[in-house]
């Protein structure tokens, strides 16, 4: 009795390695013969047989083929856009796929340096300077005509008898000075005539 | 380790082609769909996982090779796919594992008959009540045809552990079917 339970504690370690055929052959003959001979390991084997194929009846649990067809196409769908590139970079054998990855990356860098070279980036010192001369003359230019303009209309003679005329409130101030001019004419003319 | 059929349709996954992907797939759709929804309890959740373990399988097969077992490898995917989304929705995940997954599980499913209903709970009750790893273990022996040393190294577990974890899986589950099946 002791014998057998020895046995089948034995039996319970190594079923599932004689089912996986994963024993010593000459122990995998033991329990062939154990199996066929023995009431108490064939009731056991036969036990756990039993519940497998009571597990492999339960219904299974089916997945729309319409559904597994999505699943799929989700799968494949994010790989598709650089496969190449992919494939260039899940290589498993080193010697075959360092060149290719170097070459990628060497081509990568000096395309890199062609479009920082072939690039009209504007310098921000020169660009910077350039501005602000062109504000300088602009501003200056305007403000010089402004003040050109003021002092031209202040130096004329007719603008300070307009204003002499016009916009004086004082009527006594105006005759006397129409009377300066007049005497001035007049002796600018008396100068002319003596020469 | 690869059969002939499926060592083309890798190759030529390997060289993007979508229709091998969905015929490679469809391969193994129902084992993978149904590994997910037994592992997170929710149809609705499984779906997701599936979307996110085939975007990484795709992604990765280029990196396959062929000394290991195509659905090994995949059952891989799918098993870290669905251990990082436990990680981060961990949360979520007792809610869903110990208060109302029969509700979740099932609601999306009103459309199923009434006895096959029945048969599902009964089956996700008992998984329910197995630990991660007897529940892990169990699962990808059972869906992704892996051998014990392959879950072993995958779960980073000492065989022995996997062995006995396997082992409780199936005492307990035995025990509970049966006494589901007679209280109904």
């Amino acid at each position: 009795m002791q014998k057998d339970n020895h046995l089948i504690e034995e039996f319970e370690k190594e079923v599932w390695l004689f089912l996986d055929n994963d024993l010593p052959s000459e122990r995998m003959s033991f329990w062939e013969t154990q199996i066929r001979n023995n009431l108490v390991i064939k009731q056991k084997f036969e036990e756990i047989q039993n519940l497998i194929s009571e597990y492999d009846a339960f219904p299974s649990e089916e997945l729309e083929h319409t559904k597994f067809k999505a699943m799929i196409s989700n799968a494949t769908k994010r790989e598709r856009l650089f496969p190449n590139l992919k494939s260039l970079f899940s290589s498993n054998n080193d010697s075959e796929s360092v060149i290719p990855k170097i070459a990628f990356v060497t081509s990568l860098t000096i395309a890199a340096i062609v479009m920082l070279l072939l690039s009209q980036k504007p310098n921000p010192v020169k660009e910077l300077s350039t501005e602000l001369f062109e504000w300088n003359d602009e501003i200056t230019t305007t403000q010089i005509q402004n003040i050109s303009n003021s002092i031209s209309l202040v130096d004329n003679e007719n603008l300070k008898n307009y204003i002499m005329y016009n916009l004086s409130s004082d009527e006594w101030s105006r005759d006397i000075y129409s009377i300066k001019n007049q005497i001035q004419n007049l002796d600018e003319k008396t100068n002319q005539t003596e020469f | 380790m690869v059969d002939y059929l499926e060592s083309i349709l890798i190759k030529r996954c390997k060289d993007h082609d979508t229709d091998a992907f969905t015929q490679l797939m469809t391969m193994y759709k129902e084992h993978l769909f149904l590994y997910l929804v037994r592992k997170c309890g929710n149809r609705e959740r499984a779906e997701d996982l599936l979307q996110e373990t085939l975007i990484k399988i795709w992604k990765n097969i280029p990196k396959y090779q062929e000394k290991e077992k195509f659905s090994s490898w995949i059952f891989s995917i799918a098993h870290n796919v669905s251990v990082d989304y436990h990680r981060k929705n961990s949360v979520r995940k007792i809610v869903s594992n110990f208060e109302n997954l029969d509700d979740m599980l099932y609601e999306e499913n009103i459309s199923l008959d009434y006895e096959r209903k029945e048969r599902l709970k009964l089956l996700n009750d008992a998984l329910s009540n197995l630990s991660e790893l007897q529940k892990e273990v169990f699962l990808l022996r059972q869906h992704g045809e892996m051998t014990f040393r392959e879950i072993a190294k995958l779960t980073n577990q000492p065989l022995n552990t996997v062995l006995s974890h396997m082992n409780y899986a199936v005492k307990k589950l035995k025990k509970l079917l049966r006494t589901e099946n007679a209280e109904r």
